[in-house]
């Protein structure tokens, strides 16, 4: 539900969005604790972040922590004093463990990590640093179920390394080739990409000489948000805290001038400046689209002027296909976004929305906070570089889903059409041909299967946010079974879009506990959750499963899925309302599956090892 | 005479970065402050000064300067000096 912002934290942010400097910060920063008003105020997103580093890092505490208040999420901040990493990490007991932090970040230089170096100051060797970092993400790993984010290694890049640079690049190259490959051994550790980060900052700008000898604080005060960014971006990609959609004004947005004031050629969007800036812009958004971020508009025009323009205008790199919803009108623009966020069946959280008009953003602002609307130049050639610098669109790895997702919701309406021709709601599930696919997850699923977990709020039984270490660890263990369900149709292949977990409850695994069940909402409304939810509990069948145990945990999101196991046969279990969960059971023994004769299933290896029970749901294919 | 008015503008653009930096709206800062009479001045607190007060009268303070400051006595005559 939409709610107003708290004046304290509108005038907070208000302040730094005005003056935003390091005194400013700082200053700001310092009263935070006090505010737990503003704490009960900002939404459920929040999370523990842990900063070791083996420098004064502690000024960048400020800049974390309202980089993420404006996008609504809370963060609390553990920063030890500088170079209390090694204890910090090696001591069970230390104030690290006791925080329980959810990502931890790590930043290092070579040096400190080499008690090599000596009197003679030489460059650590490589193999010496990547030993110690190894032996301390290890360490980690045993400790926390933490994500661990480590910082790679900067280039130099005065002399003497100018010129003849070819072996600094090598043993760089050793030591980032020796860093991922930590990264990808031990799970849930990952990599910054430090040099390159400071590469485009400009790595003179990095330091300020005088605080790094006088403070050790290594890092200048213009180069502390540019990391906070960088820091946030992986937080909210481990935490599931990306957004998915960019919702877009049109005049002085997408284009330059305002349309009606000017003929359809008159508006400013071409190769010349002013027009250059918005061409880059739109190039720059088409980049986002195809990695998956959805596109809408949100603007005040006449809709058939505006439409034209979209669709005619020959400088134009955004059509009206590459939008998934508009809203052309002159309705209220928080309206207008909550349409939109019911039309894609997404929550405000999942949306940003960038105006050039100060007024419309400061309203959105004010009444659904939810929704992240950031500050924005009134200088067109800055757009881009400006959407560039947002991290709200990170996600952990790029998944073939997020590469194909545009496409997906082009199919998404050709379907909708389909099921407006057809008679019959059933004849709507046979003609579309759909292929249910349910499989034990295999380790190249591991990184959607976490997605999922972090992204998915409304088809989600548990919502139980695993990290992708978690993850991995359920993926090895015996008696847990995590299962994959993929789809495709006659309009496309929908890819992964749903992840089971099931655990044995006793030792004989007689009783069954599906502690995760959730599916993307895209393949909603087709029955393939039911399918998928048959498919486990035959599959736990055979694996001597004699009950199963569902639990529902209700949120704010998934009110959709509270009747779910009761639809599916589910009975209600023994000891409900002493729990946290509704817990729901079934028996097995005369499990009668539901007839789903218009899926075409292959589960767990093949159809024909299936139970004859389960002839039903195989054999059907009418297409 | 003009020198005294330059004095005075510099004078009262310093305290106003004090007020902000210490968060204290009726701060007065004489020739005669010194450091420990404001309890939050504290090294981190330097750092923060240093850089407002840099960033508000576009100069740079060398390292020596940064470090040697620990009275407003100092800290007048250092802005004139620099102050472009």
């Amino acid at each position: 539900m939409a709610g107003f912002q708290h004046p304290i934290l509108l005038e907070l942010l208000e302040k730094i969005r005005r003056e935003p400097t390091y005194p400013v910060h700082q200053r700001l920063g310092a009263k935070l604790p006090e505010w737990e008003a503003v704490r009960d105020r900002v939404g459920p997103r929040r999370v523990r972040v842990a900063v070791l580093s083996s420098f004064t890092i502690d000024p960048i505490k400020p800049y974390l922590r309202f980089q993420a208040l404006e996008r609504n999420v809370w963060v609390d901040v553990f920063l030890p004093s500088f170079n209390q990493f090694s204890q910090e990490i090696l001591n069970p007991e230390s104030g690290l463990y006791a925080f329980g932090p959810e990502v931890c970040f790590l930043h290092l230089f070579p040096e400190d990590l080499s008690p090599a170096q000596g009197a003679d100051r030489r460059e650590p060797e490589p193999a010496a640093v990547l030993d110690a970092v190894r032996q301390l993400a290890l360490e980690f790993r045993k400790n926390s179920k933490a994500d661990l984010v480590i910082s790679n290694f900067a280039l130099r890049g005065q002399f003497p390394h100018a010129l003849r640079r070819q072996e600094s690049v090598d043993r760089f190259r050793t030591l980032q080739e020796g860093l991922e490959k930590i990264t990808r051994e031990i799970p849930g550790v990952h990599c910054l990409d430090y040099e390159s980060l400071t590469s485009f900052h400009g790595k003179e700008q990095v330091a300020d000489e005088r605080l790094r000898h006088i403070a050790r604080m290594e890092l200048s005060e213009r180069f502390l948000p540019r990391l906070a960014s960088h820091m946030l971006g992986w937080v909210f990609a481990l935490r599931g805290f990306s957004r998915k959609c960019i919702v877009l004004d049109l005049d002085n947005t997408l284009w330059g001038g305002i349309l009606g004031e000017e003929e359809i050629g008159g508006i400013h969007l071409g190769p010349e400046y002013p027009g250059s800036a918005f061409v880059e812009f739109q190039a720059s958004l088409l980049e986002l689209h195809r990695r998956g971020v959805l596109l809408a508009v949100n603007s005040k025009n006449n809709e058939p002027e505006a439409l034209e323009t979209l669709r005619s205008h020959p400088a134009m790199l955004l059509r009206p296909h590459h939008f998934a919803a508009m809203r052309i009108n002159w309705e209220d623009k928080h309206r207008n976004l909550e349409a939109i966020a019911e039309q894609l069946n997404l929550g405000l959280d999942a949306f940003v929305f960038i105006d050039d008009n100060p007024a419309e953003r400061q309203l959105m602002r004010q009444l659904r906070p939810e929704v992240f609307t950031p500050e924005w130049t009134n200088d067109p050639v800055f757009y881009r570089r400006d959407l560039e610098s947002l991290f709200d669109f990170e996600t952990a790895s790029l998944t073939e889903e997020d590469r194909k997702r545009g496409e997906m919701y082009a199919a998404q309406i050709e379907r909708e059409t389909l099921r407006k021709q057809e008679a019959t709601f059933e004849d709507y599930l046979f003609g579309l041909q759909m292929e249910l696919s349910v499989q034990e997850a295999q380790p190249g699923d591991l990184p959607r299967v976490h997605q999922l977990f972090q992204k998915t709020n409304q088809f989600n039984l548990t919502t139980r946010r695993y990290s992708p270490s978690e993850v991995d660890e359920f993926h090895r263990r015996e008696e847990a079974l995590l299962a994959v369900m993929r789809n495709r149709d006659r309009f496309g292949d929908n890819g992964l879009v749903g992840v089971a977990l099931a655990l044995a409850e006793d030792p004989g695994r007689k009783l069954w506990r599906i502690d995760s069940l959730l599916m993307s909402c895209r393949v909603l409304g087709r029955t393939v959750e039911s399918g998928f939810l048959t498919q486990l509990l035959l599959e736990l069948r055979r694996r001597g499963a004699q009950a199963v145990v569902g639990e529902f945990i209700p949120t704010a999101k998934n009110e959709l899925v509270k009747d779910f196991y009761s639809r599916m046969g589910f009975k209600p279990a023994a000891g409900r309302g002493e729990r946290e969960s509704d817990r729901w059971q079934i028996r097995l023994a005369g499990y009668r599956p539901p007839e789903l004769p218009w899926l075409n299933v292959d589960a767990f290896g093949s159809k024909a090892e299936l139970p004859k029970q389960a002839a039903p749901i195989g054999s059907g294919g009418r297409a | 005479m003009e020198r005294t008015e330059l004095q005075q503008q510099i004078q009262e653009q310093a305290q106003q970065v004090f007020r902000e930096v210490f968060e204290k709206p009726n701060l007065v800062i004489t020739h005669q402050t010194i450091a420990v009479e404001i309890p939050e001045w504290d090294s981190l607190a330097h750092i923060n000064l240093i850089i407002a007060l840099e960033s508000s009268f576009g100069i740079q303070f060398t390292s020596d300067e940064v470090t040697s400051m620990s009275n407003v006595g100092d800290l007048f005559k250092l802005l004139e000096k620099k102050k472009p």
